[in-house]
């Protein structure tokens, strides 16, 4: 009888230590990746002497932030902390633009569901984005106790220039999250490199951190088709203007 | 009309004096012969030329683009980013 209590025991406590290793929180140092205004890349003709000054000077203004990642076994929500958002916004810090600032992004792996929440015209909307594609790679690297496998991905733009997306992701948290709109990997990824950021994993908590993500976003739905349009729309404005 | 030009160019010279003066005067921290010119440039165009925010946060942009290599594409992300740059601009401007 007590042999049986034993087993039932170890094997309850197993159960228990699982799932509770899948869910918790990754906090990101992010930082930006070009770090200085490059003006001998500027036509010098096009650009006032004080545009380039305060180009120059929200590079130097760009300082790191921090990134949270949080985690359950079929959900992840990517913010950047409450704090760093009320902070009073007369100061831009481009790093802060290239993490998110106020925009969310959500999944859910048993769902299928990828939504980014945007604040940047105002009004919430709420747009699915598709999973990125990657070609996983042989190279391993360790990130704190975590052995880490890397992936790229690569995107292509209108002008037919190419862009690699790197990410290490460890399968010793077989879950498929990542920062803002970079999922999809065997594992949590804990550092990636998007050419105009650099996320690296500072703190992983497991099993701390009260992780409630139950959709939490809220916002008219829109298609990143249409959203497109909005905010094209608002740049051919300014140009006519 | 013709009187009104002289005295457009009279105020001109006037405001070239002040923002030269000023200009001397205020120097001290430039360290080179280029950064000096640069900033007598800039204040004269900050002073006869005025201040258009459009254009400003508009160039801010378009920098970022060309220092970033952010170029067009279909993702609404960077869309973001360069509005998120060009509201932070135009605030400051």
């Amino acid at each position: 009888m007590n042999k049986i209590l034993l087993i039932i025991g170890i094997f309850t406590n197993s159960i228990v230590n699982t799932q509770s290793v899948f869910e918790g929180r990754v906090i990101y140092d992010v930082q930006i990746k070009v770090k200085k205004l490059d003006v001998s890349k500027l036509d010098k003709k096009k650009f006032s002497q004080r545009v380039i000054r305060a180009s120059k000077k929200m590079y130097k203004d760009a300082k790191g932030v921090s990134a949270y990642l949080y985690f359950n076994q079929t959900e992840s929500l990517y913010e950047l902390p409450k704090n760093l958002l009320n902070e009073a916004d007369k100061k831009m810090n481009l790093t802060k633009v290239f993490a998110g600032n106020t925009n969310k992004y959500y999944v859910n792996s048993v769902k299928n569901e990828f939504i980014y929440q945007t604040n940047t015209t105002g009004e919430p909307f709420l747009m699915s984005f598709k999973p990125v594609e990657w070609r996983l790679i042989q190279e391993q690297k360790m990130i704190g106790k975590y052995l880490c496998f890397k992936a790229i991905s690569s995107k292509t733009f209108d002008n037919g220039m190419k862009k690699d997306i790197i990410a290490w992701y460890t399968p010793q948290i077989p879950l498929n999250f990542g920062p803002l709109k970079y999922n999809g990997l065997p594992g949590l990824i804990l550092e990636l490199d998007d050419n105009n950021i650099v996320f690296k994993t500072i703190k992983i908590e497991l099993n701390k951190v009260d992780v409630k993500i139950n959709n939490p976003l809220k916002g008219t739905v829109i298609t990143s088709e249409k959203y497109l349009k909005v905010v094209n729309n608002f740049f051919k404005s300014i140009k006519k203007n | 009309m013709v009187y009104h030009s002289q005295n457009i160019n009279k105020m001109k010279k006037i405001i070239l004096t002040m923002v030269f003066v000023f200009a001397t005067g205020t120097m001290v921290n430039a360290n080179s012969s280029v950064e000096k010119i640069y900033m007598i440039e800039s204040m004269i165009e900050e002073v006869l030329i005025g201040r258009d925010c459009v254009d400003y946060a508009r160039s801010i942009v378009a920098i970022t683009q060309i220092n970033n290599m952010i170029y067009d594409s279909n993702d609404p992300v960077y869309f973001e980013w360069l509005l998120s740059i060009y509201n932070a601009a135009y605030e400051q401007c």
